[in-house]
């Protein structure tokens, strides 16, 4: 089976997204967040694009990421 | 219709500039018609004053010739025939040379009036002859090779016919009566006719300046009203959409960066506000970046300094004398508050 597409970046947008309605009007609450969510994923979910092929590896850091910041995806 | 700004601005140009050139080309025509018609009213009067001159002189060889008719029949003596032939014979030559004259400017009347002239010279010279024949005088008129006539002991001359007689008061009358016709009928009938020509073209004349001017006015301000309307279709086509192309830069330089353009057009300002959005997504893009990335070196240092504290902490009750790592650590605390409040400071801006 080939690599598939957009699986992480759909998950990206979701969690970016859920982060945004959690941290609304807190700018930098939200910038905290997002760096913490890098911090333990290990890689910068703003360089994520639709092209990027779907690494396992990055989709189980991320999820777990998220669900450690209290986000249910 | 969709155009190019470029499209816009040739077609506004090239309309304004054709309709200037078809009312420049129709104020020249009405202003040469005007021309030609002042051209013929002179010609018209020049044709008047010319026959009415012939006229004057017709009747000046009249005068003469019926001088010398009676000076025939009174049997003058010959220095004073000779003195009044001879006013006859310049009084003739003048009159010929206006009629012919007449002749070459009113070219349908030059035939007529020609052979009006013969008979009439005919018929007064025969009188003449007539007289002098009565008055028992030598001088005869008559006709030369050449078609002239001149005087002379014996005449060649035969009463035009039409004419009853050879008697010197029926050719008298004949006489009066050719002059009138050349005089009164033929040349009066000229000089009317030029008149009124030359009426009628002055008024053409002054129709055609009335039309040049009028039409030279109604053209300015139709190109002003089209000027009115190509500067309208181009504010409408260049000037507002670039007001809003600006507007939207302005927006999105204030910071707005969800604004969006609403509809791109399909010319050279489409192609800007186009790449404006382009260039704001990739801006917004970046900064998302940015941010995401100052976000991780805060909670970083953030632990990192934590962390350091923990293990002056920690040295510090294990009793261990370290002053050298006590002092990294402390270092360590230091860097990281300030990277801390760094990437807060480029957070706040």
């Amino acid at each position: 089976m080939g690599s598939t597409m957009g699986v992480l970046y759909d998950l990206a947008q979701q969690v970016t997204g859920a982060l945004a309605l959690k941290h609304d009007g807190d700018s930098i609450g939200l910038v905290l967040a997002k760096g913490e969510l890098a911090t333990r994923t290990g890689f910068l979910v703003a360089l994520i694009t639709p092209s990027d092929p779907d690494d396992p590896a990055k989709v189980h850091a991320l999820r777990e990421a998220a669900r450690d910041l209290g986000i249910a995806v | 219709m969709k155009t190019t700004v470029r499209g816009r601005i040739a077609l506004a140009m090239t309309v304004l500039m054709v309709a200037n050139a078809a009312g420049a080309a129709f104020s020249w025509w009405a202003y040469a018609e005007a021309a030609r018609y002042s051209a013929e009213a002179r010609a018209a009067s020049g044709r008047a004053a010319l026959a009415s001159s012939a006229a004057e002189r017709v009747t000046a060889w009249s005068a003469d010739t019926g001088t010398l008719a009676f000076a025939a029949r009174q049997a003058k003596l010959s220095e004073e025939l000779s003195g009044t032939y001879g006013n006859v014979l310049g009084s003739e030559l003048a009159a010929s040379s206006s009629l012919r004259r007449l002749g070459s400017l009113f070219p349908e009347s030059a035939k007529p009036v020609s052979d009006q002239w013969d008979r009439l010279r005919l018929v007064s010279y025969v009188w003449v002859n007539a007289e002098a024949t009565e008055g028992g005088t030598t001088l005869r008129i008559s006709r030369m090779p050449d078609g002239k006539f001149r005087a002379s002991v014996a005449s060649n001359l035969t009463t035009p016919t039409g004419i009853p007689a050879d008697s010197a008061s029926l050719l008298r009358a004949e006489t009066r009566k050719e002059v009138e016709a050349l005089k009164d009928g033929t040349l009066r009938n000229i000089v009317v006719a030029s008149e009124q020509a030359s009426v009628r073209a002055v008024a053409e004349e002054d129709r055609a300046r009335l039309l040049a001017l009028n039409g030279t006015i109604a053209w300015v301000l139709a190109s002003l009203a089209l000027a009115v309307i190509a500067s309208i279709w181009l504010y409408r086509g260049i000037a507002r959409p670039l007001a809003a192309a600006r507007s939207y830069a302005n927006r999105v330089a204030g910071g707005e960066w969800s604004a969006a353009f609403p509809t791109h057009r399909s010319d050279e300002i489409g192609a800007l506000t186009h790449a404006v959005e382009n260039m704001k997504d990739a801006f917004v893009r970046k900064a998302t970046i940015m941010s995401e990335m100052a976000g991780a070196v805060l909670v970083t240092s953030g632990q990192v300094d934590a962390a350091a504290k923990h293990a002056q902490e920690a040295v510090a009750a294990s009793g261990i004398a370290s002053d050298d790592l006590t002092q990294d650590l402390a270092a360590v605390s230091a860097k990281t508050e300030v990277l801390t409040g760094l990437a807060a400071q480029m957070l706040e801006d």
